[in-house]
């Protein structure tokens, strides 16, 4: 019953935080339905084209392989809302202190990450059904993948809530010995669903038996939740290391450099950037796995786009992960300190320059990403320079989407950590992919005709994307300006 | 010469009226207390001065600045403390404060001699090289205050100011700010310790329900109610509503 009170609480104070975000703009709710459905038919027409056109597309796409993708971005999910909502959430103290047990808490935020995260599910499956259904579409969908699919959502969503508790327990060892345990899950299934690849009935099974481990583990996180919450929330302030350097770029005002150096330390710090060139080197990894995986040149006649689009779709999800989400709390991510920057005699442009200015340090690294994959296939080097200029669109692009929403409609909520809900996050991504598409589609169409002229559209292009985002910062600006808090 | 004033402003949260027509004038040199009930329009008001919420209707000006039309003059000329104030957790006290100067355009050496004079008034030490998430509420709560003087605005727009300080720091902070205003700058500062505004206040304010229901010097306000101190006469005006 006390579990059931933290989850109702959970879910009224979401729901009026959303509510308080879409009712200060109206359009913004249908928008983000029609993009969330437009979205939903897109990914199912290509699935039918591809589907009944025979075309070779030359990429180990199995079900296996997107069951684990499916388990790998639900533990992705559950650990950045089991780290926002519990461990690092600084009003839990008012619920360790109540006569509850831990467990108690933990089966109520787990609820939450559940309830959440699984209505989103349901709504993009639902509506995936409703248009099969309704449209007629040729969807090659067998009976057990879709149920595969929850269950995948389920065990990986469980196993990052677990993650999040590990991840921040108080010695080195302690976070190696929970984490190495944890990762056990992930590594099974890598192994049954990407390697072994068993028919789709043995998958179901698979990830049927690995359900009622990951719900262990995440329930079990809860002798270790005081501990994590209280050194997320009340660690002691480092003194030792704490260099006054200031970070500055030589063309900035010194109001724009004093928010690029607090941005810069604070992300350092928080290791933010740390997790971010983590992410984007396991990205490049993965990628470069993908060579591998091929075991030779692809074939067949969409071959010679293969390496890049799978190199642009790297750039794209790296760009997703470091930019856009930290675009996306740019402003709610102040929480209760933005009366600092609103206070101080600065421009709301200036504290957004200050702020994009530290994201961008982050784009090399993104382009690096679309690079490895490219040259390990031996592709010419004007394809490479080509990646590398689609790379820095989509860095620009990305930043530039997630900013724009970020800050009209900015996300106070510590529980999620400044970020809007899935449902903004998800249309904000796809409008992202859309944008991207759009934006740097002129340059590969002319370069496979003219390759000097193709390079050139990709740097104007690229030119074009930096002041579309130049443009996104100034309005960025105009709203910071006009917050009321 | 008008440092602060408040003419007819009205805001409003939805259906909750948070000020109603308030309208107040704060002159160079004085020390001006808000007192009120929770909830009953203090906080709002001190925002609207600090430009982090508009009015509805009616003008606020800081110096000569009006806070919708000119905020960043307004801004220049204050110091603002909000009444829970958050700080950057993973800054050092020392680096936030060298951010304010920044901010501020400030000298590094005027910088420099700001933050010094704060460390000696609040006696902050190897503290101040430490990230804020580590420290006690009292200690966040010098460098919120410090942020705000160590510029030396001449308006200074306090809520709260001694909330989560010790009673020898309280002390501190109340006579440095009796010492500030004789030098000519202003201060507004909300609090609910009545001992408090009767310590520094030359004139007080009571909000009740978003409407000034008292104005006037401590001795006029208790006067007024036949009350012996602030205290009594806060009960009596605001009484169990």
């Amino acid at each position: 019953m006390s579990a059931f009170s933290i989850h109702a609480a959970d879910v009224v104070q979401s729901a009026r935080f959303s509510t308080a975000r879409y009712s200060k703009h109206r359009i913004s709710f249908p928008l983000s339905i029609l993009q969330f459905l437009g979205s939903i038919w897109l990914i199912l027409r290509i699935v039918e084209l591809v589907n009944t056109s025979n075309a070779p597309i030359a990429m180990p796409i199995t079900p296996g392989s997107l069951l684990f993708a499916a388990f790998m971005i639900a533990l992705g999910k559950g650990a950045i809302d089991g780290y926002n909502r519990m461990v690092r959430n600084p009003s839990l103290v008012f619920l360790l202190q109540q006569p509850l047990s831990r467990r108690s808490i933990v089966a109520a935020k787990l609820a939450t990450v559940f309830s959440f995260n699984l209505a989103f599910v349901a709504l993009a499956l639902g509506s995936a059904t409703a248009m099969i259904a309704g449209l007629h579409m040729q969807i090659p969908a067998t009976g057990l993948f879709i149920p595969s699919l929850v269950l995948a959502a389920i065990g990986g969503l469980a196993s990052g809530f677990a993650f999040s508790v590990a991840a921040s327990l108080s010695t080195w060892r302690k976070k190696i010995t929970g984490l190495a345990s944890l990762a056990v899950v992930p590594a099974i299934a890598w192994l049954v669903l990407v390697q072994n690849e068993p028919p789709l009935g043995n998958m179901f099974a698979f990830l049927l038996a690995v359900v009622p481990p990951t719900m262990a583990s995440a329930f079990g996180t809860s002798e270790w939740l005081a501990e994590a919450w209280n050194v997320q929330t009340s660690s002691p302030g480092k003194s030792g290391l704490r260099s006054s350097r200031a970070f500055r770029l030589p063309w900035m005002t010194e109001p724009e450099a004093a928010l690029f150096d607090k941005e810069i330390k604070t992300a350092w710090r928080r290791r933010e950037i740390t997790i971010s060139i983590a992410t984007l080197i396991l990205l490049t990894v993965a990628l470069s796995s993908f060579d591998f995986l091929l075991g030779g040149p692809p074939s067949g006649p969409l071959a010679r786009f293969t390496i890049p689009a799978l190199a642009m779709a790297g750039a794209y999800i790296g760009a997703a992960l470091v930019l856009t989400s930290k675009g996306l709390s740019s402003i709610g991510g102040e929480f209760d300190s933005i009366w600092i920057v609103r206070t101080a005699p600065v421009e709301g442009h200036a504290v957004a320059v200050g702020k994009v200015s530290a994201y961008l340090i982050i784009v090399p690294a993104v382009v690096i990403v679309s690079l490895p994959l490219s040259l390990m296939a031996g592709l010419p080097w004007a394809v490479t320079v080509m990646l590398a200029f689609g790379a820095l669109v989509v860095s620009f692009l990305m930043i530039a989407v997630g900013l724009y929403f970020g800050a009209r409609s900015p996300s106070f909520d510590r529980n999620t950590g400044g970020l809007p809900d899935s449902f903004t996050m998800y249309a904000v991504f796809i409008l992202g992919l859309i944008a991207c598409v759009v934006v740097f589609a002129p340059a590969p169409l002319v370069f496979m005709s003219d390759r000097v002229l193709g390079l050139l559209v990709a740097i104007l292009m690229a030119d074009f994307s930096a002041l579309l985002l130049a443009f996104v910062v100034r309005t960025t600006g105009n709203n910071i300006d006009a917050l009321e808090v | 010469m008008l440092m602060l004033a408040a003419r007819d402003v009205t805001k409003r949260y939805g259906d909750i009226i948070a000020l109603n027509r308030v309208s107040l004038e704060l002159s160079r040199g004085e020390v001006f207390g808000l007192l009120g009930s929770n909830g009953a329009g203090k906080t709002t008001l001190m925002k609207i001065f600090a430009t982090l919420l508009r009015p509805d209707s009616g003008v606020a000006v800081v110096g000569n600045a009006d806070v919708v039309r000119d905020p960043l003059r307004a801004r220049r000329m204050i110091g603002f403390v909000p009444e829970n104030p958050s700080l950057y957790d993973k800054l050092t006290g020392r680096e936030f404060l060298n951010m304010i100067a920044r901010l501020r355009n400030m000298k590094q050496a005027d910088a420099d001699r700001g933050i010094s004079e704060m460390r000696e008034l609040f006696r902050m030490g190897a503290e101040l090289e430490r990230e804020s998430d580590g420290l006690s509420r009292g200690m966040k709560q010098k460098l919120a205050v410090s942020s705000a003087l160590f510029h030396r605005p001449p308006v200074l727009i306090l809520d709260e100011p001694t909330n989560g300080l010790d009673p020898r720091f309280a002390k501190v902070l109340k006579d440095w700010l009796k010492d500030y205003s004789r030098a000519g700058n202003t201060i507004l500062l909300s609090t609910h310790v009545t001992q408090v505004a009767e310590a520094i206040c030359d004139r007080i304010a009571i909000i009740h329900d978003g409407g000034l229901v008292a104005l006037g010097s401590v001795r006029e306000v208790c006067s007024k109610t036949g009350a012996a101190t602030l205290e009594d006469a806060f009960t009596t005006i605001v009484g169990d509503s």
